[in-house]
């Protein structure tokens, strides 16, 4: 209501108020006159006088005040609009702004909480990861002591009985073959142990040269068959094995350390098979024993450092735990797999699949 | 004269013990993890075990401890062999019930004497 008088002149002064009034209440009653005529007309049945006075009477007269309210409307507008758009940024502020400002400040929070958060996670994640380095250089100093500390027992033991009993000339011969067997044995822990940390921090490169892996294959069965006479070891290679490009002297530690332990864990004059094949774009070498297999629950874990398989049968077998993980790093380096299957007491197979044409392609290649 | 019990899994390491023992008097049982250790022990009820820590199947401290929860076995000395000595070890061997220690590399002449320090019933010199 109070908005109708504001607008068509409640709140005015009476001189304009009044007039205007008037003037709306003069069209009111025009209105009234030519309404009840219509409608007299529509009572006699005479429609064409009903229609003419609807459009020439009515419909000029409401035309009339529709304009006059609208020019008072405009009239006054100014003045309303302005209320309203006083009220309108009032609550703009209020509504949009405030809640604005809460939401860009809440978001600041939560940013800032988050970058923090983050700092945190990254020094926890660093703190755990000195903790598991720390932890890691522990285990291996007390493995690296352990491994060393057994050669150097037998070293010093066997040369100092050496010095001091009273020994026949085959028990001197003995213990020298004693001393010599533990010195080798360091020897080769030290060289595996560089050799593994090498490959495992990525320092070392593998040379790409022409590789005939048969030809490793069969020199490196020709140093066994000297040293260890009582195996056969019987070759089966592929003739039409192209060249492979890779790193000759680390291929010949894989096939070396393959043949080892086949060796090792055969029974005395149990043959060893060595297999080259060739397939689709790769590359297959087999090494077969026939000695006491490998438990199914160790076949991935053989792989792993100093993870011998300890059972009565290789109680007497001596190694550094370090031969199978080469042999993984190596072939890894050479983006090939080594796996191994066997059957209790059937004996084992070693697999190596090495790539035949990427050996060249592979980044790092020197 | 003693019998004693002795768990190594290294064979070089049980070679040297037996060569290092021949010269003695003593009788030796050679086992070469702590459950076989353990079924000798019980077998033989020794004067005195000697044992490696670092063993497959069972340690040498599990075989201590179970040694002591026996009370049949529980008063023979125990000597461990152990291929390094480092802070706070010992005092480890101490909770297993060590008697005595010796560290890789030992010297046969030193393991004897300790051993005979042991059944002789005065505690090994560290």
């Amino acid at each position: 209501m109070a908005v109708y008088e504001a607008t068509y002149g409640g709140g005015q002064s009476a001189a304009d108020g009044g007039l205007f009034a008037r003037g709306m209440l003069a069209l009111h009653d025009q209105h009234v006159a030519a309404t009840t005529r219509f409608v007299a007309a529509l009572a006699a049945g005479d429609a064409a006088e009903a229609h003419r006075i609807d459009i020439e009477e009515l419909d000029p007269i409401l035309d009339l005040m529709m304009e006059r309210l609208n020019a008072a409307a405009d009239e006054r507008g100014v003045e309303v609009d302005s209320g309203f758009a006083t009220l309108r940024s009032t609550s703009q502020a209020v509504l949009i702004l405030a809640p604005a400002i809460f939401a860009i400040g809440f978001a600041l929070m939560l940013v800032l909480w988050r970058i923090l958060e983050g700092y945190h996670r990254a020094t926890r994640k660093t703190y755990r990861e000195i903790e598991q380095l720390s932890k890691l250089r522990s285990e291996f100093v007390s493995i690296v002591s352990h491994e060393f500390r057994t050669p150097l027992t037998g070293i010093q033991g066997f040369s100092e009985m050496l010095r001091d009993d009273d020994l026949t000339m085959p028990q001197m011969r003995e213990y020298a073959e004693d001393i010599n067997k533990d010195a080798r044995r360091l020897a080769r822990l030290i060289t595996d142990m560089l050799d593994l940390d090498r490959m495992e921090s990525g320092r070392m490169t593998l040379s790409s040269e022409p590789v005939d892996l048969n030809q490793i294959v069969t020199e490196t069965a020709a140093q066994f068959r000297l040293s260890a006479a009582d195996h056969p070891i019987e070759l089966d290679l592929d003739a039409g094995l192209r060249q492979l490009v890779g790193d000759a002297d680390r291929l010949t530690q894989v096939v070396t350390n393959l043949l080892s332990n086949a060796i090792k864990y055969s029974p005395s004059g149990g043959a060893v098979e060595v297999r080259t094949e060739r397939s689709d774009g790769t590359v297959t070498l087999t090494v077969a024993d026939h000695g006491m297999g490998i438990p199914t629950e160790q076949l991935e874990k053989i792989f792993d450092r100093y993870s011998r398989v300890e059972t009565v049968e290789t109680r007497n077998i001596q190694g550094t735990g370090l031969g199978l993980p080469i042999v993984r790093q190596i072939v890894q380096l050479c983006e090939g797999k080594v796996w191994a299957t066997s059957e209790a007491g059937r004996g084992s197979v070693f697999h190596v699949q090495l790539p035949l044409a990427d050996i060249a392609a592979r980044p790092g290649a020197v | 004269m003693a019998r004693i019990v002795f768990c190594e899994d290294d064979v070089q390491i049980r070679k040297l013990i037996e060569a290092a023992m021949r010269s003695t008097a003593h009788t030796i049982e050679m086992t070469v993890n702590g459950r076989e250790g353990l079924a000798a022990i019980e077998r033989e009820a020794p004067e005195l075990i000697v044992t490696d820590l670092a063993m497959p199947e069972m340690g040498g401290f599990a075989l201590a401890d179970a040694v002591h929860a026996r009370p049949t076995l529980n008063h023979i000395p125990i000597m461990f062999v152990t291929a390094s000595v480092q802070r706070g070890d010992v005092a480890r061997f101490g909770e297993h019930g060590a008697a005595g220690y010796i560290a890789k590399p030992f010297s046969p002449r030193t393991l004897r004497e300790k051993i005979d320090r042991l059944i002789a019933g005065a505690p090994a010199t560290r």
